[in-house]
């Protein structure tokens, strides 16, 4: 039977509709459709499939996960990675890491947010996207290598509010990890934070991208005899700064004036809730022990430790010392000071207090700590930051001042035995410290004063007119400006700044360990040291303990080195593909 | 009149009491919390726990808000996060300085507006009229603070003339009021951002009661002025109190900014205000103190307008409250 057009009929409308032979074509559709529309009377079928088509092809364009998958090739989404705001660092290295990983088929999507949000998003709720960045900063009760290895990477703190948001969880590291904080012996201690830092690098669980510096600038035609504190750097309150014992004035002005970032927000050290405040009031109040620029433990309050055992540590308190009203330091004030603290449990306080059991007098001279457990940062770390108070003072408050709760004294007096005395404060304004000239070891100076609160273009500025003679942490842009004016001197001190990226490792691909491995080899770590900090502070290397600890730092850990063909390889050999548009792609049954 | 000013007084409180309840939930829809500034310091999750408790934010936010207000009803803003002391003691003395800047800012800001105005609105058309205005449009489209930054890189870091901000050099002496807010010191302080302040906000309210003046400036009483033999000065004079009444609206607005508006100008040059406050507080969540800053603000306006609705029969006798 011969297939075709058998002949025509007019239709409702007067156009021509054709009756058709099965599975024969039609000549005459393109004008029948153009008719149809015209006439609203649409092609059922044809519609039907239309319909079908364009279903399926945006079901392709939106969801080409699910139709590679059928493929046996799963792209990786992009990688969402957030870090702070108003950190111009931060920026600069994910312009350059996201370059190279693109080249391995990764997409990113960068996100920013406050500090504060970013913080409860990694700390509080471990629920931040695929990877977070940020820095830690130099504060000088982070001069120990604990906070770098169990804070970030023990799996203890894998608990909602703890650090290791990552959920890096290694129990080889934990066992390591765990006897380095016990060990009082120095060089025994050396031998498991190499350890730790060695499982650590083979894990991968953070990239750890550069290590910091303090820039700051000083009016050497006014001062000399600088000395630069790591964190700290001249005179910046994230420590003690040495400058302060050293510095000599050439005009006869002798107190320095420093330009500062941050804010002094009370005299008490127990409602103190930021580390410059913190580390102020350890300069009004005595320490047992002090870091130097070199990071040697030196005695300070104590003027000598024996550890009896590795739960037991007496001191030997410095004698002739003396209170800023002068009443006379005695072992009596440094027991009350541990009981004092932990019978009212001062949050800020309690990582302090929390180590000591017990302190017994042992006559006027030594004074006995019991450890709860051996805990070996006790010297370098505990008693570098714990105060001796004033007994005859606090033994009285709250009660005395109408209060429930010592944290809510003003303190207005603020006296201690440290090498400075409290001048003034002005909120948001200045603070003064007077010299301590009766202490055994006082300033060079008569004073300082901390503009508070400036930004750091208002310190350069200032600096410039002569208006102060140190700044705080400013700029590499803002650095060079200065160096046409002869009087004016800039200083690069490395610090322990660490500039890391780390990944969640709940969520695919970052628990597997070769994807974070070729991740890091296709991050530019020279490139990140020389362009974003233009070779200022250390360029990054795979440990958290940056390299001016020169003792703890294991320099045995080899560099990873950057390469993307290296990377590629990782991910080949481990079973990551590329589809057709160069996406990198899970494993097959991943 | 008694009962239009009570009516008025109940408006400005039901407005005040819903821009307090909006401030107070808008802290605490950020994803966040003040303790993510503590996490700088070595404290444990649970210490946190127990400053979160310390500072009242364990309990259910109605509970919170609750609070709050019972506080507030009683006169007390709460104390402070971050500085652990009485909002108000906080507020205190950074609300002294802003006001010794932003208050003589305003002021000059609005009487030379009026001046200003009236004398261009008069002077329409000519060259000075011309210059003026578009001098004050140019100085409007700029931000304050990068005028600010412009002023001080000139007046200070070039020429030397004034200091590069702060409200006194380091380690001035002053401690009483007096010597505080009238010692040469301050005043060279003081010019630089009081200049800017002032002639930033004078721009508005110029413009406006210059447009007003061209208005009034057609009215039959001051045709009937001039036919009188008036001389200039009298004719101004007349018009330009009929001119006042848009400009004393929009003075119930920039009110806002002697507290609110000068976050910029205080960063800028440093000076230790209630807007550099605001800032710090908004930056550490510092609640009490930001809610109290907002507070004040608001309040400034609500109770401006309040005043400045009254005002209105005193200043247009044709203005009769119902």
């Amino acid at each position: 039977m011969t297939r075709g057009f058998i002949g025509g009929e007019k239709g409702p409308f007067g156009c021509i509709t054709h009756r058709r032979v099965r599975g024969e074509t039609n000549p005459r559709r393109k004008r029948s459709m153009k008719e149809n529309i015209f006439t609203k009377k649409i092609d059922r079928r044809r519609f039907l499939k239309d319909v079908a088509l364009t279903g399926g092809a945006v079901f392709i364009t939106a969801s080409p996960t699910k139709v590679f998958a059928q493929e046996g090739k799963t792209p990786i989404p992009p990688m969402e990675i957030i870090y702070y705001t108003a950190v111009a660092e931060q920026d600069d290295i994910w312009k350059l890491v996201v370059q190279d990983w693109k080249k391995l088929g990764l997409e990113s999507k960068l996100k920013v947010a406050n500090s504060t949000v970013v913080a409860k998003l990694c700390y509080d709720e471990h629920n931040f996207g695929d990877m977070a960045s940020f820095s830690s900063g130099p504060s000088s009760e982070r001069l120990d290598p604990s906070f770098y290895l169990v804070e970030y990477l023990h799996s203890k703190n894998t608990t909602l509010g703890g650090k290791n948001f990552g959920h890096y969880i290694n129990p080889e590291y934990d066992k390591y990890c765990d006897l380095q904080g016990a060990e009082i012996d120095r060089n025994k201690r050396r031998e498991l934070v190499w350890k730790c830092q060695e499982i650590a690098a083979k894990d991968y669980p953070v990239w750890w991208m550069a290590y910091g510096a303090s820039i700051q600038a000083y009016n050497s035609r006014d001062w000399e005899g600088i000395w630069t504190m790591p964190g700290v750097g001249i005179a910046s309150r994230y420590g003690t700064p040495w400058t302060f014992f050293k510095i000599k004035s050439k005009t006869k002005r002798n107190a320095l004036r420093v330009g500062d970032t941050m804010d002094f927000n009370t005299t008490n050290l127990f409602a103190a809730n930021d580390p410059p405040t913190q580390q102020t009031l350890g300069w009004i109040y005595d320490t047992y022990t002090k870091i130097t620029p070199d990071l040697e433990t030196v005695p300070w309050a104590a003027e000598s430790w024996r550890v009896v055992n590795s739960k037991t540590v007496d001191i030997t308190l410095r004698s002739g010392m003396k209170f800023h009203d002068g009443n006379p330091v005695t072992v009596q004030d440094v027991k009350f000071s541990w009981d004092y603290t932990k019978k009212w449990r001062f949050p800020i306080y309690n990582w302090v207090t929390d180590t000591v059991e017990k302190t017994e007098i042992l006559d006027d001279r030594n004074v006995r700590f019991t450890l709860v457990k051996p805990h070996a940062p006790f010297i370098d770390q505990t008693l570098a930051f714990a105060i001796i108070l004033p007994k005859h003072i606090w033994e009285k408050i709250p009660e005395s001042v109408g209060l429930k709760n010592p944290i809510d004294w003003d303190n207005p007096k603020c006296i201690g035995s440290g090498f400075f005395k409290l001048g003034h404060y002005r909120p948001s304004e200045e603070l003064y410290l007077v010299a301590n000239k009766d202490h055994w070891n006082a300033p060079s100076i008569d004073g300082v004063y901390y503009r508070i609160r400036m930004s750091p273009d208002a310190m350069v500025s200032a600096l410039v007119a002569g208006e102060v003679d140190v700044t705080g942490d400013i700029r590499l842009a803002q650095a060079k400006s200065l160096e046409r004016y002869n009087y004016l001197k800039v200083i690069q001190a490395p610090n322990h700044r660490v500039w890391m990226a780390r990944p969640d490792m709940r969520r695919k691909p970052f628990g597997d360990r070769e994807f974070r491995r070729a991740l890091y080899h296709a991050v530019d770590l020279k490139k990140i040291y020389e362009v974003v900090f233009d070779k200022t502070g250390n360029e990054g290397r795979n440990t958290g303990i940056a390299p001016i600890f020169k003792f703890w730092h294991n320099s045995k850990i080899p560099p990873v080195d950057f390469s993307i063909e290296k990377a590629r390889k990782i991910l080949q050999d481990a079973g990551y593909s590329w589809d057709s548009n160069g996406r990198l792609c899970f494993p097959k049954g991943s | 009149m008694k009962a239009y000013v009570i009516r008025r007084f109940i408006q400005s409180i039901i407005i005040l009491f819903l821009i307090t309840t909006i401030i107070f939930f808008l802290f605490r829809i950020i994803p966040s919390n003040p303790t993510a500034m503590l996490i700088d310091s070595q404290l444990s999750p649970e210490d946190r726990i127990l400053v979160l408790a310390q500072w009242g934010l364990d309990k259910p936010l109605y509970i919170q808000y609750l609070n709050y207000i019972k506080n507030l009803l009683a006169g007390s803003f709460g104390v402070s996060f971050f500085y652990r002391k009485p909002v108000f003691d906080v507020l205190m003395e950074t609300m002294l300085n802003t006001l010794t800047l932003m208050g003589p800012a305003m002021f000059i800001a609005f009487f030379g507006a009026i001046f200003a105005g009236s004398y261009l609105g008069w002077k329409r058309g000519k060259v000075v009229e011309k210059a003026v205005v578009t001098a004050a449009i140019f100085f409007q489209a700029l931000p304050l603070f990068w005028i600010g930054i412009a002023a001080l890189m000139v007046f200070s870091y070039w020429l030397g003339i004034f200091p590069t901000g702060g409200m006194r050099m380091l380690g001035h002496g002053a401690s009483g009021l007096l010597e505080k807010y009238l010692s040469i010191d301050f005043l060279r302080h003081l010019v630089l951002p009081l200049s800017i302040a002032s002639l930033f906000y004078m721009v508005s309210p110029l413009l406006i009661m210059r447009t007003s003046m061209l208005e009034v400036r057609g009215e039959d009483f001051l045709e009937m002025a001039v036919a009188k033999g008036f001389d200039e000065k009298t004719t101004i004079r007349h018009c330009a109190r009929n001119a006042l009444l848009p400009i004393v609206t929009h003075a119930g607005i920039m009110s806002g900014h002697i507290f609110g508006g000068q976050v910029l100008l205080e960063t800028v040059f440093t000076w230790p205000g209630m807007g550099r406050a605001l800032v710090q507080a908004v930056m550490h969540l510092d609640y009490p103190v930001a809610q109290a800053a907002f507070f004040i603000m608001a309040g400034t306006v609500v109770f401006m307008n309040f005043i400045i609705d009254i005002l209105y029969g005193y200043l247009d006798p044709r203005i009769v409250y119902k």
